[in-house]
């Protein structure tokens, strides 16, 4: 850590970001660091991750499950709030933490939910267009800066005019770099008084030029961070990030979405990027998957020592683990692991419909994947994250986790419903 | 043959109603009790410490849904439904005969058992009282319940009469083909009709056999509620004291409330954590649908004073927000329904022991009904029959 970043004569705060890695580096150990609130964790230590949320809450976790998961800050999108005239919570006096039973966590704020990416760009100069589930809605700066003053987050992105068409004009581009930058301004004008961390968002799509002039001008203005969305680049999205981040400050935290596969993690972590969107947690466990991958352990047992490689994830929805009375994954600390709740169980309550086989993948797979973040973290301090990361490419599969629910036959054992009368006699129904 | 323990409590000076400490082998139950009903070995996106921290102490399984998923063989691999489950209270089955008759096509009743087409390829079947005791011997539920002769409770004629004797030879079978009387209980149902002298006959004959309790069943089938409570009476005044009384199958409020002043001590309905996945939220004032837009703003508890997640960390506005939407919403009135059925009992429990029962009945219909003219006349009826005039 460099002490005269971490504590500045005459300054009783210390910055909003310390970075504990050496200058230049691209593989970065941070700490960002908030006003101390009761309650609320005052510091998130990075590479991090901020907890996927539909309307706020983490999917299938009441508050007190996920409690029992060390998750530290929560990804908001306010486009989740905004689906009837007025947006949810909007007269609620109390801020968003309270109207979300979050008061222990950090909320980020920002406008799009980075698990989806649906095509809206029918934005134009007044208002940003977001398709909900109430219908189409326009955000304009200025109801976006009433959003953040009532909600009062912890720490938040400007809207922006981001073009989800996977190759937009030129014309088109520039002009979402020129309304995001005029955006921005209006944004940081209005919002100045509240004193809450901002981050610009960068964009610029596929044109180098304009990602360059997009992070030029935001690294100009007076923001805490900076958002760069990977989101519908496919194979080009790290290349066009990095184009982004080289015009970026040092001593700022950037954001990323798209990046949450354990492999896009590691690749992002290695280009400097901090923080991270938990898409993959929320996607995995809707597959009916749990997370068994481990980064980092030298003992590691998934990982197979013969050769061939492991998968990062076991599918529940197979029926081979009916009859396995075995926790999701040997010495996870998980609530569902250590109840125990058997991969038989969860089985059957996925092959049941049942709503719990889902709460508990989830508490499991968010649970591994804050482990996941804290042992980049241990690696990235013992300088040994390039290593673990080498192993890790080699011990894993990486082909996509596409098996899950799809093309499952629901398991009956309607014998032992009783006996058959007739053999062999089937009535036509 | 029997494994559990009925202490009486306490008794109202004036009507029915009674309080028992009821100890089974996994753990005490407070009668009188409402036990949310679990189908598939998990109680609607509640996990098992939820359950718990609500202060559950039994809930229903389904036999017919947890012998077709995840089936008799794996129930014995496992060791049971409570390990399977990780549930250590204690749990109810019923005999999967009438979920067969009420779910499946050709369900028919022989004096063998009951004949079904199988869900999975539709060939013939057959549940016999032998091979009910037998599953529910794997399940390991402290509370099971013989395989009876189900018929609609508007059925009227010689076939109600040949049901009552069907379920009392059935029952004969049952109680042959246990095979842990000493860790697992098995009630018999009392069959009948809404013929009160059939009734009689089954009391008298299956209390001869001496199960450890009993459930009155046959009921809450469309008949009129004027004839269920004078079943549901008649029945309590005949069984024996000193046994647990179930009554299967009831679940709102004002029926739980009548039920229990007529000294009924254990019931059980899906209708709690059903309803909360449609947004619909109990309370000591009626239902509140959470989905309405008169909520988007509202930022009370559900009903104040609950003690419940939903209630003391959340707004109705949020849950608004959430409700028929987010599995969150759903899990969130589940735990508040559980929740209020529990407090509900726990209160009436508490005025029986301070004798205060008729003046709690009282708040009870003036908070929920709002007005006498509202008031359900048969609960009227039912209440004046045990002392309680509700409209005096
Ligand atoms: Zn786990
Ligand atoms: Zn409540």
């Amino acid at each position: 850590m460099r002490i005269d970043e971490f504590y500045k004569p005459g300054e009783m705060t210390s910055p909003f970001f310390t970075l504990h890695s050496e200058a230049g580096s691209l593989l970065r150990r941070g700490t960002i660091n908030f006003a101390k609130r009761e309650g609320r964790v005052s510091s998130l230590p990075t590479p991090n991750f901020l907890a996927h949320t539909v309307r706020g809450s983490v999917p299938h976790l009441t508050s007190d499950n996920l409690e029992l998961v060390p998750v530290d800050s929560l990804q908001i999108s306010a486009e989740h709030f905004y689906e009837q005239k007025e947006p949810a919570g909007l007269s609620y006096p109390h801020g968003l933490h309270s109207y979300l039973n979050a008061n222990k966590y950090l909320l980020f704020l920002d406008t799009r939910d980075p698990s989806k990416h649906a095509p809206s760009s029918a934005n134009t100069e007044k208002y940003l267009s977001v398709n909900t589930h109430g219908g189409v809605r326009k955000i304009t700066p200025e109801l976006w800066c009433r959003m953040i003053s009532q909600y009062k987050p912890d720490f938040y992105a400007v809207i922006a005019d981001v073009l989800s068409d996977t190759e937009p004009g030129n014309k088109r581009v520039r002009k979402s770099v020129d309304r995001t930058i005029r955006w921005m301004d209006e944004c940081l004008e209005r919002t100045k008084d509240l004193d809450i961390p901002v981050f610009a968002t960068l964009v610029g799509s596929q044109f180098e030029q304009e990602r360059i002039r997009s992070a030029q001008e935001a690294a100009q203005r007076k923001v805490s961070g900076f958002v760069v969305s990977g989101l519908g680049f496919g194979n080009q999205a790290l290349d066009l990030i990095k184009i982004s981040l080289k015009e970026l400050p040092e001593d700022k935290p950037r954001i990323t979405y798209g990046f949450s596969s354990p492999e896009s993690v590691l690749e992002a972590v290695s280009s400097g990027i901090d923080l991270f969107d938990s898409a993959y947690v929320s996607k995995m466990t809707d597959k009916g998957r749990a997370l068994t991958f481990e980064f980092g352990n030298e003992e590691d047992e998934t990982a197979d020592k013969h050769g061939s490689k492991a998968p990062k994830s076991i599918n529940l929805w197979d029926p081979s683990f009916a009859d396995d009375f075995t926790p999701l994954k040997k010495g996870c600390k998980c609530y569902s692991c250590i109840t125990p709740h058997s991969r038989g169980y969860i089985h059957h309550l996925l092959n049941a419909h049942e709503m719990l086989g889902l709460v508990l993948l989830m508490s499991h797979n968010i649970y591994q994947y804050t482990n996941f973040f804290e042992s980049i973290r241990q690696s990235i301090d013992g300088k040994t994250f390039e290593e673990s990361k080498t192993r890790f490419m080699e011990n894993y599969s990486h082909e996509v986790e596409s098996d899950g629910a799809q093309g499952h036959e629901d398991e009956v054992d309607a014998n032992s419903l009783g006996v058959p009368m007739k053999k062999k006699r089937t009535l036509l129904l | 043959k029997s494994a559990l323990t009925f202490e009486a409590v306490a008794k109202c000076s004036t009507t029915k109603a009674r309080t028992a400490l009821l100890t089974l082998p996994h753990g005490p139950v407070n009668l009188p009790v409402f036990m949310p009903v679990g189908t598939q070995g998990t109680l609607k996106g509640m996990t098992p410490k939820q359950v718990e921290d609500s202060n559950c102490q039994i809930m229903l399984n389904n036999t017919y849904h947890l012998g077709l998923k995840p089936g008799q063989e794996l129930l014995d691999k496992v060791g049971g439904t409570h390990k399977f489950q990780s549930w250590n209270r204690n749990i109810l089955t019923d005999s999967g005969g009438f979920q067969m008759v009420s779910l499946l096509k050709l369900a028919e009743i022989t004096e063998q058992g009951v004949q079904f087409a199988s869900p999975h390829d539709g060939s013939l079947m057959m549940l016999t009282p032998e091979h009910s005791m037998s599953l529910q011997n794997s399940i390991g539920s402290d509370i099971m319940m013989q395989l009876d002769d189900v018929i609609s409770s508007l059925t009227t004629g010689p076939r109600v009469e040949e049901a009552m004797w069907r379920s009392i030879r059935w029952l004969d079978r049952c109680i042959a083909a246990h095979q842990r009387p000493h860790d697992q209980n098995l009630f018999a149902i009392i069959q009948g009709g809404l013929d009160p002298e059939l009734r009689r006959k089954c009391v008298d004959e299956m209390v001869k056999r001496d199960t450890p309790g009993y459930a009155i069943g046959g009921l809450s089938g469309g008949e009129e509620k004027d004839q269920f409570w004078r079943i549901v009476s008649l029945c309590t005044d005949l069984l024996p004291k000193n046994k647990p009384i179930y009554c299967m199958g009831v679940g709102y409020a004002e029926d739980l409330v009548v039920c229990v002043a007529l000294g009924v001590h254990m019931f059980d309905c899906v209708f709690p954590t059903r309803t909360a996945r449609f947004g619909n939220a109990l309370t000591m004032k009626g239902t509140l649908s959470l989905k309405s837009g008169r909520f988007a703003e509202d930022y009370e508890p559900i009903e104040e004073g609950c003690s419940c997640l939903a209630c003391t960390k959340y707004t109705r506005s949020y849950i608004h927000l959430l409700t028929t939407k987010d599995t969150v919403g759903c899990h969130l009135i589940s735990l508040h329904n559980v929740a209020f059925q529990l407090r509900l009992m726990g209160e009436m429990r508490a005025a029986i022991e301070k004798d205060e029962f008729p003046q709690w009945i009282q708040q009870f219909f003036a908070g929920y009904f709002k007005e006498k003219a509202k008031y359900p006349p048969w609960a009227v009826n039912a209440l004046r029959s045990v002392g309680v005039d509700l409209l005096a």
